[in-house]
C-alpha cells in the first residue's frame, strides 16, 4: 500500500524532478566552468572566477532560488494537484489509514526534494574535492551555507504541502502556512549560523511543528 | 412536509444492517447540510438515496466513508462504528465517487494495479472480464476515455475488490442516456449476482426505479422518505379539481404537499392519499375532480418542489401555463 502510493507520487513528481535536476546540473556545471582555466572559450561566456568553491554568494543565491521553487512546486503539486483533480475521495477511501496515505506522499516528496536539491551540491562538491581541478583549497565544511539552504528549504516544502492540504477560501489564507514556513527558515538560518547545535534544535522543532500540523489537518479536514 | 416511513417488510424478520446512521448531522457554516439523518439499510438491499442537487446526498455519503467529519450523530458500516473502521472492514467497502475521479495520467491497467495493492482479496480475473466486456484496453490512458468509459473503469475497480457494501455517489452523473442505460444494466448484472448491499445516490429517478429495492428521499438535509419505491409512488397522488367560478381557498389538511391554481383548476398534491383527501376536495364543491397516479419522477418532483414565484415570461399567458400543466401531468 505504501509502495503503491509512493510509486504513484514519484510518477506524478517525475516532470518537476526532471526539470529541477536539469537546472541543478546546469547550475553546477556552469559554476564549475567558471573555475576551469583550461577551457578559455568559457572565459568570455561566464567569466573566470577566482573565488573558492561554494563560497560565492552568487552560487548560493542561484541555488537557493532553484530549491525554493522546487520545494514549493513539489508541495503544491502533491496536495493541490489531488484537490483540483478531485482525486482525494478516490485515494482516501482506499483501505489505508488516512495518516498513512499522507505520510507516504510526504516521504515521496521529501525523497524527490532531497535527491533533486542534493545533486548540484554533490556534483559541484565532488568536482571541488578532486585534486588538481582548481587552484584553491577545498574542505567539505565550505559547503556549510549551501547545505543550510538545502536543509532550510525542506521547511518550505513542508509549508507548501500544508498550504495545499489545508482548506482555504482565498489565496491569502491558502498561503499562510507557506509564509509561516518562510519565517521559520529565516529564524533557522540566523540561529544555525550562530550555533550549529541550536540550529539543529530549531530545525527539529520547526519540522515537528509543520509535520504535526500536516497530520492534524489530514485527520480533521473534510475531503 | 409529511414523511413516509415504512418498517421492515416481513414482520419479525431480522436482517443485519449494513448501514446504520443515528442523527447524523453536518453543518457548513450556519447551513445544515445534513440534519439528523437516521437510516437503516439491511444487508442485501439496493438502496437509492434521492434528492435534488445540494440536498445533502454527497455529504451524507462522505460522512459514512469518513471523508467528512459529522458534527453530531454516529454511523455504523457493516456493524462497525465509522470512527473506528478497521482495515478489514474497509476492505469490504467499495466507493464510487461522484464524477468518477481517477488519475488521468494512468492507463486502465495501471489504475487496476494501483488499486489492487490495497486489497488482498482482489479479483483480477473479474476485473479483466469486466474491462473486456466494456471493451476497455489496458493500455488506454484514462485521460483519453469518455465520461462513460471512466465510469465503467471506476465500477470495474469497485467490483473487483469484491465488496460486501458498495456505495455509489451519483454513478450516472454526466452520462448520456444510452451510456447511462448500459452502465446501469452492467451495474445490475455485476451487483445482483452476489447479493451485496448497495447504497447509491442519484437525482435521475428512472435509474433508481430500475435498480433500487428501497428509496430514501433527502431534502434540505432531512431524510423525508424511507420506504420501498412502489410504496412511495402509491402514497403520493395529485387531485385535479375543476370549478365554475372563482377558485376556493383550500383548508390545511394533513398530508397536503402543495396547492396549485391553474385557470379554473385546482391541483392538490397529497402524500399518504386517503379518503380524507377526497372528502376535503368534495367539501370545496368542484364541478368534477380526478385523482391522478404519479410515476416515481412526478411523485419525487411533487414531493420535493418548493413554491416559487411564477416566471415573468409566463405571467398572464394562459396558453403557456396550460401547456406547462399538460406537460407535467402527462
Amino acid at each position: 500500500m505504501w509502495k503503491a502510493i509512493a510509486l504513484k507520487e514519484l510518477r506524478e513528481l517525475g516532470g518537476i524532478a526532471a526539470v529541477a535536476l536539469l537546472l541543478g546540473l546546469v547550475l553546477s556545471v556552469t559554476k564549475i566552468a567558471t573555475h576551469v582555466s583550461y577551457l578559455p572559450q568559457f572565459d568570455s561566456w561566464v567569466g573566470r572566477s577566482a573565488e573558492l568553491p561554494f563560497l560565492s554568494v552568487e552560487f548560493t543565491m542561484f541555488y537557493g532560488c532553484l530549491v525554493i521553487l522546487l520545494a514549493i512546486a513539489l508541495g503544491l503539486r502533491q496536495t493541490l494537484g489531488e484537490e483540483l483533480r478531485g482525486t482525494y475521495p478516490f485515494l482516501l477511501h482506499l483501505p489505508m489509514p488516512r495518516g498513512g496515505a499522507i505520510c507516504a506522499k510526504l516521504l515521496a516528496g521529501v525523497a524527490v526534494y532531497s535527491v533533486c536539491s542534493g545533486v548540484p551540491i554533490l556534483v559541484y562538491g565532488a568536482w571541488a574535492a578532486t585534486p588538481g581541478t582548481h587552484a584553491s583549497p577545498f574542505f567539505w565544511s565550505m559547503t556549510e551555507l549551501t547545505v543550510l539552504v538545502y536543509v532550510a528549504m525542506l521547511l518550505v516544502y513542508l509549508g507548501a504541502f500544508l498550504s495545499g492540504l489545508r482548506p482555504a477560501r482565498w489565496l491569502g489564507s491558502r498561503f499562510l502556512p507557506l509564509a509561516g514556513s518562510g519565517g521559520l527558515v529565516v529564524v533557522f538560518l540566523f540561529v544555525a549560523l550562530a550555533s550549529s547545535l541550536l540550529g539543529v534544535v530549531v530545525l527539529v522543532a520547526a519540522t515537528g511543528l509543520l509535520v504535526a500540523s500536516i497530520c492534524h489537518v489530514a485527520r480533521s479536514r473534510d475531503f | 412536509m409529511s414523511s413516509v416511513v415504512v418498517k421492515p417488510l416481513i414482520k419479525g424478520a431480522v436482517m443485519p444492517d449494513a448501514i446504520v446512521t443515528e442523527r447524523l448531522t453536518k453543518y457548513y457554516g450556519n447551513r445544515r447540510a445534513v440534519n439528523c439523518l437516521s437510516l437503516r439499510v439491511p444487508a442485501g438491499t439496493v438502496y437509492g438515496l434521492l434528492g435534488r442537487n445540494g440536498a445533502g446526498k454527497t455529504t451524507a455519503i462522505k460522512m459514512l466513508l469518513g471523508l467528512v467529519q459529522p458534527d453530531f450523530g454516529r454511523a455504523e458500516l457493516l456493524g462497525e462504528d465509522i470512527t473506528a473502521l478497521g482495515g478489514t472492514t474497509r476492505r469490504r467497502i467499495a466507493y464510487l465517487a461522484e464524477g468518477h475521479p481517477l488519475y488521468p495520467w494512468m492507463t486502465v491497467g495501471e489504475i487496476g494495479r494501483f488499486t489492487r495493492a490495497f486489497y488482498p482479496s482482489w479479483n483480477q480475473p473479474l476485473l479483466e472480464q469486466i474491462l473486456d466486456h466494456f471493451e476497455l484496453p489496458a493500455k488506454a490512458k484514462l485521460r483519453r476515455l469518455s465520461n462513460g468509459q471512466r465510469a465503467q473503469v471506476a465500477l470495474a475497480l469497485a467490483v473487483a475488490s469484491d465488496p460486501a457494501l458498495l456505495i455509489l455517489d451519483d454513478p450516472t452523473l454526466g452520462l448520456d442516456t444510452v451510456v447511462r442505460r448500459d452502465f446501469l444494466e452492467s451495474m445490475i448484472q455485476l451487483i445482483q449476482r452476489t447479493g451485496r448491499t448497495i447504497l447509491f445516490s442519484s437525482h435521475i429517478l428512472g435509474d433508481v426505479e430500475r435498480v433500487a429495492d428501497r428509496i430514501g428521499i433527502i431534502d434540505d438535509g432531512v431524510l423525508r422518505v424511507d420506504c420501498p419505491a412502489a410504496h412511495f409512488k402509491q402514497s403520493v397522488r395529485k387531485i385535479v379539481a375543476r370549478f365554475a367560478g372563482r377558485l376556493p381557498a383550500v383548508p390545511a389538511c394533513d398530508g397536503l404537499l402543495s396547492v396549485r391554481h391553474d385557470g379554473a383548476e385546482l391541483e392538490l398534491v397529497v402524500v399518504g392519499f386517503s379518503a380524507r383527501h377526497t372528502t376535503l376536495v368534495e367539501s370545496l364543491s368542484p364541478l368534477s375532480y380526478e385523482v391522478v397516479e404519479l410515476n416515481l419522477e412526478d411523485a419525487f418532483i411533487a414531493y420535493t418542489r418548493r413554491e416559487r414565484r411564477p416566471l415573468p415570461v409566463f405571467g398572464g399567458e394562459p396558453d403557456h401555463v396550460e401547456s406547462d400543466r399538460t406537460q407535467r401531468t402527462s
